[in-house]
């Protein structure tokens, strides 16, 4: 025995059971959800969507402090507080703003507006200011003594924030980056940017895709590892069970100037972890946040999806024994030595550790579950304390805050814990959540959805949900159990665990329970409170129609304006455009009356916020807003259609996200002019006139966002993706973007949306147009004008002939036509004509590119005057030949057949013959042998709708003109070909 | 006393009260000076240099039209009609001088006011111009009217 003592005190040291034991103080700081107290007596919450911050005791032995809660705000993500233990700052979300709150008094200090979605918050101790990151706006933010000291613009998305020496660490969520700032100083000093690696496999059932959705940093207590929780996205091909969405965990060396990815260190969560349950490995999901212990030896990391803990042990961490590796990857020496399943609570989040204790937030019903770590041996083992603490103070009535219906909606969508409800999972074998691609809901981080397709879109353009009834609208929750069944593998899909299969068109009543709760949250003002629409406002719903000022009015001061828009496609483009009406009744019979909304959140925006019906009483020959001022003369409230002065000019926010009318709208919380409301008093709105004449700043204020000029808000609505299905079915923007007219590096290159459809000179686009936007006005170098010029020459020209010109030399202006004869493979000749699309940003056509027709007509005659040969000439009744050369877009359905007006349906590319912008189109037509010299006479022909169309609309308005054939350009050539040609 | 005697009397009688009444009005200074004060420090409110909130500047910005167009003529304008005699008359150049400076200041204050309040401070030259004159005429003629009576001023709060 003696002789092994020396022996086992090697083993004791080894393997010291005590976590403290090696305790060495981090130098760095992270954002969090949960931060201690200086003496690790108090912790602190940020209670997240509660809108408040919390004030625990650690331990029972320090249960002298009370119990505290602050209410902030809407939803506070993060805290940090400062080294004097005086203050905290809060990131309100939702309320766009940081918190500053004193601790000592538990009230605020002040308020700070920031952009939007303020995220991560860390103190830097070393020059006494907090760091802010501001998620949508992309922004790094310096506070100090509560005031924004320093701005930083950011690479997309920065969400997690850590400080080390000075280094500021910034985690972009879904571009799965890592920023590295020196801030050391102002201004800071960039140092590197980490790209996490995007690993691809052939077999799509192994952890593969692009590191997204990344947020916090746990950074190592010696200083030189980063671990960074995240999932992988894998959108190369269809939503698969099990095959597109992965947790992982990616490793960062933080060397100073040489901090790089361990791509060998990444901790694939999937499907890797050799701890096997009823013979299989164990499946987690949704990695939030993760903690090192003291010594660095463990590192817990919350699984919110999946409800766990899961343990990594490093003891063995920086030891790269060749050859006890050899045949294994090293993976830094660390691997997963527990899963903890399942936490008390759900959705856990926030971690905290001290000594052999850690406290785990967990997020829906706002507790704070105590666990034993056991130590760092190896083999310790993490055990739930029987201490629970709510982090909301009980109300009066009730022992335990009360959980509502949004609440349990809330759960479902972040949850992925097959064992909550084993006959009726929402999600199978612990995979994914909802959560897991729409963070925090539904939000701008869609466009990145759309952004990481991956798809030949001639197989599948579906980016999301496959296979819905009715595109989430009407029977919302037959399409809810079809997204998780398809999706997650929910609700009986995947039944290896005994859950049943239940058919989505007669879920029993507890689940059509649960899909209400989901129902509720999702239509929450921030989420999608139309679900088919991406609008929304931060108002009460529905807005009364009182609140939408007449148009009309604004013509008192703006005339000139006013009669541009009046006429123009943006106004009458809900009752009075019968194209529209007609697709619109086709998608509510069709999808259910709900569905329309989607259609209407852009043309008719007014009624989908004040709930008003619409009605049949189009006014397609109206001029110059006659009704507008008949109602506004008459005092009647009139929502008019469109996007009129009011909508447009209280676009307070644009969430991008890819198009559908992602923005918010707000028109009641501006800065009103006293009587301005009382539109039923003609003397008091005498006075605000007089008043607005006056002091106009405020008026013009409540009215100008710096984004108006932003191709961005045009993307709102001139891109459009499928409900639920996420196809792109227009992308105006995406086609200008790539284009060469986006180049703001060279302004006299550069040319946005409103530089050509807001410009009243067509012949002088790419000029200035002085002139005035008021009546008296400002003299501008340049007016926006507002006839919104474009394509549909045809409606606008049923009531203004100058806008109607417009447009048509609007159209003549995108596109050049060349002809030549060429010699074809068989040696025969063939004439060539090229298109080239020389004025147009985007593709031609763009917009619903299914359904403008814009095509070659070619016409030889031999000598004699015979047509010898004919394409894409219209018969008497205005149809196309078959074999026309057209430039469009055929998008098709499941079945790969057109999906011709139902285009909401659209599930594959069947053929794209569009002229990109700067690029051309050549077609060749076979000459044929004739009496020479040949004439050919080719034009390149435009027509607003098909004749078919057009008819199918007339049924229903039969005083519809049929739109005419315009010729946008022609060319005649005689030839003589030469007799070696066939 | 015939008819028309008495007629003329009474019409004399009236001339006479209220010549009377209008040579009493030019030493009665209060409302108009009241509301010269309103309309200075309800206008002050509106100067965009300084950081008042909306829903205080809204509220100073209808009394200041209100007083401006209504009151002022009533207060002001029948004081300034009564006291100008006065002023004329006066012995003391101090007083001729900075009246007749009040003269054109209030006369251009009024009318700059007036064309802001029906045509627009609409951002042309004009209209800038005419914003400007309202704003300098505005603040100076605080000073000026101090300069001019501090001694008959409600604000000495004379006991």
């Amino acid at each position: 025995m003696n002789l092994l003592r020396p022996f086992l005190c090697v083993l004791c040291v080894l393997f010291s059971v005590n976590g403290q034991t090696q305790t060495i103080d981090s130098p760095a700081v992270s954002s969090s959800s949960l931060q201690w107290s200086q003496d690790r007596h108090t912790i602190y919450s940020a209670n997240l969507w509660h809108g408040s911050i919390s004030q625990r005791a650690a331990a029972p032995e320090h249960s002298q402090l009370p119990p505290q809660q602050l209410s902030l705000g809407k939803d506070i993500r993060r805290i940090a507080i400062n080294h004097q233990q005086q203050e905290l700052m809060a990131t309100d979300y939702l309320n766009n703003e940081t918190i500053w709150v004193d601790l000592k008094s538990w009230s605020i200090k002040q308020r700070i507006p920031t952009g939007q979605r303020p995220f991560g918050v860390v103190y830097q101790a070393s020059h006494d200011r907090y760091w802010v990151s501001i998620f949508e706006d992309h922004q790094l933010l310096a506070i100090q003594d509560g005031e924004i000291i320093h701005s930083i613009s950011t690479l997309d998305t920065p969400r997690g924030l850590a400080l080390l020496d000075d280094r500021l660490f910034v985690t972009h969520s879904m571009t799965g980056q890592l920023s590295i700032y020196d801030v050391s100083s102002l201004p800071e000093k960039p140092t590197t940017v980490i790209s996490l690696a995007e690993i691809q496999h052939t077999d799509e059932t192994v952890s593969q895709g692009l590191p997204r959705l990344l947020d916090d940093i746990a950074i190592s207590p010696n200083g030189k590892e980063a671990w960074l929780p995240h999932v992988l996205w894998n959108f190369d091909h269809k939503f698969q069970f099990q095959s597109t969405v992965f947790p992982a965990v990616s490793v960062i060396e933080l060397t100073p100037g040489h901090e790089k990815e361990r791509i060998d260190h990444r901790k694939e969560l999937f499907k890797t972890i050799n701890i096997v349950s009823k013979n299989r490995t164990r499946i987690v999901s949704n990695p939030a946040d993760a903690e090192f212990s003291a010594s660095g030896k463990k590192v817990y990391i919350s699984l919110s999806g999946s409800d766990d803990i899961i343990v990594f042990d490093r003891s063995r961490s920086g030891k790269s024994n060749k050859k006890r590796h050899r045949r294994k990857k090293h993976s830094g020496g660390a691997k997963a030595s527990q899963i903890y399943r399942h936490t008390p609570e759900q959705n856990p989040r926030g971690l905290l550790i001290h000594g052999n204790t850690l406290w785990v937030q967990q997020a829906i019903s706002h507790t704070l579950t105590t666990f034993d770590r056991g130590g760092d041996n190896a083999f310790d083992r993490l055990r739930l304390h029987d201490t629970t603490q709510h982090l909301l103070t009980p109300t009066n009535a009730l022992s335990v805050p009360h959980i509502d219906s949004i609440d349990r909606g809330r759960a479902l969508f972040h949850s992925a814990n097959t064992d909550l409800n084993p006959a009726h999972p929402i999600a199978g074998d612990f995979w994914m959540s909802c959560n897991s691609c729409h963070l925090d809901g539904f939000n701008f981080t869609n466009q990145y959805l759309l952004e990481a397709y991956g798809q030949d879109k001639k197989k599948d353009a579906r980016v999301g949900h496959t296979d819905l009834d009715n595109m989430i609208s009407g029977d919302f929750i037959t399409d809810y159990l079809n997204i998780i069944q398809k999706t997650q593998g929910g609700m009986g899909e995947d039944d290896r665990d005994g859950a049943v299969l239940i058919s989505p068109q007669q879920a029993p009543d507890e689940i059509m329970d649960d899909m209400m709760d989901l129902h509720h949250f999702v239509t929450l003002p921030h989420n999608l409170p139309f679900v088919a629409t991406w609008l929304r406002t931060d108002e009460k719903t529905p807005i009364h129609p009182k609140e939408f000022t007449n148009s009309a009015q604004c013509a008192e001061c703006h005339q000139p304006i006013f009669d541009q828009w009046a006429d123009s496609n943006h106004r009458l483009m809900g009752e009075s455009n019968p194209y529209f009406m007609t697709l619109l009744e086709i998608a509510g019979k069709e999808e259910g009356e709900s569905f329309k909304d989607w259609c209407l959140g852009c043309h008719m925006p007014n009624n989908v916020l004040s709930n008003t019906p619409i009605s049949n009483n189009g006014h397609m020959f109206e001029k110059n807003g006659a009704t507008l001022k008949t109602a506004l003369a008459n005092k009647q409230p009139d929502l008019d259609e469109g996007t009129g002065c009011l909508f447009c000019h209280r676009i307070m926010s644009l969430e991008d996200a890819g198009g559908n009318a992602a923005f918010t709208v707000n028109l009641s919380d501006r800065d009103h002019y006293v009587g301005e409301k009382e539109t039923d008093s003609t003397l008091l709105q005498w006075f605000a006139s007089r008043q607005i004449n006056s002091k106009p700043g405020a008026h013009k204020a409540s009215y100008i966002k710096p984004f108006y000029d932003d191709p961005t808000l045009c993307k709102s609505c001139h891109n459009e993706f499928a409900p639920g299905t996420g196809a792109m079915i227009v992308d105006t923007f995406g086609e200008w973007e790539s284009s060469s007219y986006n180049n703001p590096s060279d302004p006299a290159q550069h040319k946005t949306c409103i530089d050509c459809h807001m410009h009243g000179d067509i012949a002088q686009i790419g000029n200035n147009i002085p002139g005035l936007s008021t009546q008296r006005g400002t003299a501008k170098q340049n007016v926006a004008t507002h006839q919104f010029t474009g394509a549909n020459h045809h409606l606008v020209g049923l009531r203004n002939k100058q806008q109607e010109a417009m447009s048509i030399q609007l159209l003549r202006s995108a596109a050049t036509l060349e002809q030549h004869v060429g010699v074809q493979r068989d040696d025969s000749s063939a004439l060539i004509v090229s298109v080239k699309n020389v004025g147009a940003g985007h593709s031609l056509p763009t917009g619903v590119a299914d359904f403008r027709q814009f095509w070659l007509e070619v016409i030889m005659r031999d000598v004699d005057g015979n047509i010898v040969f004919s394409s894409g000439v219209a018969d008497d009744e205005g149809n196309l030949p078959t074999d026309t050369r057209l430039f469009m877009k055929v998008m098709g359905d499941t079945m790969g057949q057109p999906v011709g007006l139902r285009f909401w349906r659209y599930s594959q590319l069947l053929s794209d013959t569009r002229i990109p912008a700067n690029g051309s189109r050549e077609e060749r037509f076979s000459i044929p042998h004739s009496a020479q010299p040949i004439t050919i006479n080719t034009r390149l022909l435009y027509r607003i709708y098909p004749q078919w169309i057009t008819r199918q609309v007339q049924v229903n308005q039969p005083d519809l003109p049929t739109p005419p054939i315009v010729e946008l350009s022609s060319i005649t050539s005689v030839l003589s070909l030469p007799a070696t040609l066939k | 006393m015939s008819s028309p005697q008495l007629h003329r009397s009474s019409l004399l009688s009236i001339k006479k009260s209220w010549d009377s009444y209008f040579t009493r009005l030019a030493f009665k200074n209060r409302a108009a000076e009241w509301t010269a004060i309103a309309l200075f420090f309800s206008g002050l409110l509106l100067w965009d240099v300084l950081p008042v909130e909306w829903m205080i500047a809204r509220w100073s910005l209808i009394i200041h039209i209100i007083v401006g167009i209504l009151i002022l003529p009533l207060t002001t304008g029948v004081f300034w009609l009564s006291h100008r005699q006065l002023m004329l008359k006066s012995q003391k150049p101090r007083l001729r001088q900075t009246g007749r400076a009040l003269d054109f200041i209030l006369g251009g204050c009024f009318i700059s006011g007036l064309v802001l309040t029906f045509l627009g401070d609409t951002g042309n030259l004009p209209a800038s111009l005419t914003s400007d004159a309202h704003l300098i005429s505005g603040l100076i003629m605080g000073p000026t009217m101090l300069i001019h009576a501090w001694r008959y001023s409600v604000l000495r709060f004379r006991h």
